[in-house]
């Protein structure tokens, strides 16, 4: 829109020219922390050498194309946003930016990273990240949210490509350990986030959100959390079991993972059904964070350190 | 009881939404701060692309 234009019309239609800040608030920036340290840690892990610049800008197109796959998230979910008090006040659905320069935004942001990525590094890894944007776009935000209450056991691969991503960035393949990575991403995501939805239910209910503790019940999600998080725990000490990686891993996981499934059990037996009195809900939820910064560091140090 | 027209507000005290040319000076400063980032922005992909064809060059040789 064009300022000029703007000259003697309402105002309200000024908010339509977004701050930069909202472009930033677009791509989620608190998500990418978690994004852009897995795909680090993938790099960092894989054998052999990448030129620090090419390591940069391999680091830098993760982070651009999950905060475009955000944006374009956003874009999609505006209405949906809007019930939700979590996310009333993203940019679009509190009307601080059209939704066309969102749309405009995530698909011009998408596109730059992975080429970005297949000029910088490989086209492995820009095609892995291609396909991790348009999971996470089409399959789990268009198409399994709104569906089914297991949206986000299959959705949360979309989150788990980043490690793999980081290792073909280097090696130009994709081997046995960021496959492993993966899984322990995957498994981690129901979890993670059942744990949240249990103590924002009303929200997911509000908006028309079939998340497990909404469809289901409380009673089966925390059953659901037990029985992922031992699946989980199982795929963390994977990669020790198998020979992909030494003691200090496997040290590290075993010990983190023995807190995590602790925590799990807090949240399998507590009755607790007021959302403002979850505490063992909102630990897991903030420990699960912690827990995968902690397993993707121990993997790093494992290859360093043993190295 | 009061009847007729609304009573204007006291000069100053409008809202901001009733003054245009608020709007239009926050759409100006808005746009100035967009495009200063915007220059930012391209200015430091434009080196990340010459740093990345530098290594792909010395790569290449």
């Amino acid at each position: 829109m064009n300022s000029l234009s703007l000259a003697g019309s309402r105002p309200a239609e000024a908010v339509a020219i977004a701050h930069w800040r909202d472009f930033v608030a677009l791509t989620k920036p608190r998500v990418l922390t978690l994004v852009v340290f897995t795909g680090l840690c993938g790099l960092l892990a894989a054998p052999g050498h990448i030129h620090p610049v090419l390591g940069f800008a391999a680091i830098l197109c993760i982070a651009l194309g999950a905060g475009a796959a955000g944006a374009l998230n956003q874009w999609i979910e505006a209405d949906t946003d809007a019930l939700m008090k979590r996310t009333a006040n993203r940019p679009l659905p509190a009307g601080r930016m059209e939704r066309q320069a969102a749309l405009h935004f995530g698909v011009g942001l998408a596109s730059f990273s992975v080429l970005l990525m297949g000029l910088a590094t490989n086209w492995l890894a820009a095609a892995v990240l291609a396909v991790s944007i348009l999971f996470y776009v089409l399959v789990y935000t268009l198409w399994l949210k709104p569906r089914t209450a297991q949206n986000i056991v299959i959705g949360g691969a979309a989150g788990a490509f980043p490690p793999m991503i980081g290792w073909a960035a280097v090696t130009g393949d994709v081997s046995a350990l960021p496959v492993a990575l993966f899984g322990l991403i995957f498994f981690w995501t129901p979890p993670h986030f059942w744990a949240l939805a249990l103590f924002v239910r009303p929200d997911y209910a509000a908006a028309g959100i079939p998340m497990l503790p909404v469809v289901a019940g409380e009673r089966a999600t925390r059953n659901q959390i037990m029985g992922y998080t031992l699946i989980m725990a199982l795929s963390a000490l994977a990669p020790v079991a198998l020979g992909l990686t030494g003691a200090v891993y496997g040290a590290a996981a075993l010990a983190a993972t023995a807190v995590f499934a602790a925590l799990a059990f807090a949240v399998f037996r507590s009755e607790e059904t007021d959302p403002r009195a979850m505490k063992a809900e909102k630990r897991l939820f903030r420990y699960s964070i912690l827990y995968l910064f902690l397993m993707f560091a121990a993997v790093v140090a494992d290859r360093w350190i043993l190295a | 009881m009061t009847t007729g027209a609304p009573k204007a507000p006291p000069p100053g005290e409008n809202a901001p939404e009733d003054r245009p040319e608020d709007g239009i000076a926050q759409v100006r400063a808005r746009q100035q701060e967009r495009a200063k980032v915007m220059a930012l922005v391209l200015g430091a992909l434009v080196l990340l692309v010459y740093a990345i064809a530098l290594v792909k060059m010395e790569g290449a040789a």
